[in-house]
C-alpha cells in the first residue's frame, strides 16, 4: 500500500482512533501440555511407594516413633490427594478446551480414554491401590501421546529420571 | 457521534487483537475493512472478514471464511490451535459479517 495512503490512515488512527477487532481464542494463549498431569501422576504413584515402604512402629514404639509415623504417612496422603486431583483438572482443561471435534476422527476413543482417567483420579484418592496409580500414569501418558500426535509431534518414552522410576511420555 | 458517521461510511479501521489469523493477519496490525465489498456478491471461501461473534455481538472477530451455505458461513481462523471460531460456535449468519479485509497497514 502506498506510504501516502498508510501515513494518512495512521493520522486518521490518531484523530479517531481504529476499532479493536479479535483474532479471537478462548485461551489466547493456546499453550497446552499434558506434562504436568504426567507429573502429578507420577507423584501419586510415588506416594503409593512411600506409603509402602513407610516402617510401621511395633507396639513397644514410643510416642515420637509413633508420631513420626503418623506425620509422614498424612503427608503421603495429602500430597497423594491434591495430585491425584491436579491430574484430572489438567486433563480435564486440555480434553474441555485444545480437543476439537475433527481430532476425534482420529481418537475416537478420547471421550472414553478421559472418562478413565478422571475415575482412575478418583479412585487413587479413595484408596491405597498401588495398581491403580500405575493404571492412572499409563492412562495419562496415553492420553499425552494421542495429544501430540493431533499437533503432529512425535514422542518417545524414555526413562523418567525421577524418584519413581519408570518412564515418561516426552514430545520428541 | 463519530462512530456512527463511521458506521455509513463503506471503508472502516480496525486494529487486530489475538493470535488466530497469524501468519496472515499479527496481533497489533491494522486492516481497512471494505463494507462495499458485499454490496454486489455474496462472501465467498477464502475471504477474511470482520464480523460479530455471533455469541456475544458487542465483540468483533476477523477470520477467514471456510465454506458458505446460503445466507450463512463457517468461519475458521488461519492459526486453528489458537483459534476459537465455527468449531466451537457453528455457522454464522452472513448479515453479522461487517465487511470484508481489504488491505493492511
Amino acid at each position: 500500500m502506498n506510504t501516502l495512503v498508510r501515513s494518512s490512515l495512521r493520522v486518521l488512527d490518531r484523530l479517531s482512533p481504529p476499532q479493536k477487532v479479535s483474532a479471537h481464542c478462548d485461551i489466547p494463549c493456546g499453550i497446552y501440555d499434558p506434562g504436568m498431569a504426567q507429573i502429578a501422576a507420577q507423584t501419586v504413584v510415588r506416594m503409593h511407594q512411600l506409603i509402602d515402604g513407610l516402617e510401621r512402629p511395633g507396639p513397644d514404639a514410643d510416642d515420637a516413633t509413633r508420631n513420626a509415623y503418623a506425620n509422614s504417612m498424612l503427608r503421603y496422603i495429602s500430597v497423594k490427594e491434591e495430585h491425584a486431583e491436579l491430574c484430572k483438572h489438567e486433563v480435564r482443561i486440555i480434553w474441555a478446551d485444545y480437543f476439537k471435534p475433527e481430532h476425534l476422527e482420529d481418537h475416537p476413543e478420547l471421550h472414553t480414554k478421559v472418562w478413565n482417567i478422571l475415575k482412575l483420579g478418583s479412585k487413587v484418592r479413595q484408596t491405597v491401590d498401588a495398581a491403580a496409580a500405575d493404571e492412572l500414569l499409563a492412562a495419562v501418558q496415553q492420553f499425552a501421546e494421542a495429544f501430540w500426535a493431533t499437533k503432529g509431534v512425535a514422542t518417545r518414552r524414555g526413562p523418567s529420571n525421577q524418584a519413581v522410576g519408570g518412564e515418561s511420555v516426552l514430545p520428541a | 457521534m463519530l462512530r456512527r458517521l463511521r458506521a455509513l461510511l463503506p471503508f472502516d479501521r480496525f486494529v487486530v487483537e489475538g493470535e488466530s489469523m497469524a501468519p496472515s493477519v499479527s496481533p497489533g496490525e491494522r486492516v481497512v475493512v471494505s463494507r462495499a465489498s458485499y454490496w454486489f456478491r455474496p462472501p465467498r471461501a477464502g475471504d477474511i472478514v470482520v464480523l460479530r461473534d455471533p455469541r456475544e455481538p458487542e465483540r468483533l472477530l476477523i477470520k477467514r471464511i471456510d465454506t458458505t451455505h446460503g445466507n450463512s458461513v463457517e468461519v475458521a481462523g488461519d492459526h486453528a490451535d489458537a483459534s476459537t471460531d465455527s468449531r466451537a460456535f457453528g455457522p454464522v449468519p452472513a448479515n453479522l459479517i461487517l465487511g470484508k479485509v481489504w488491505f493492511r497497514y
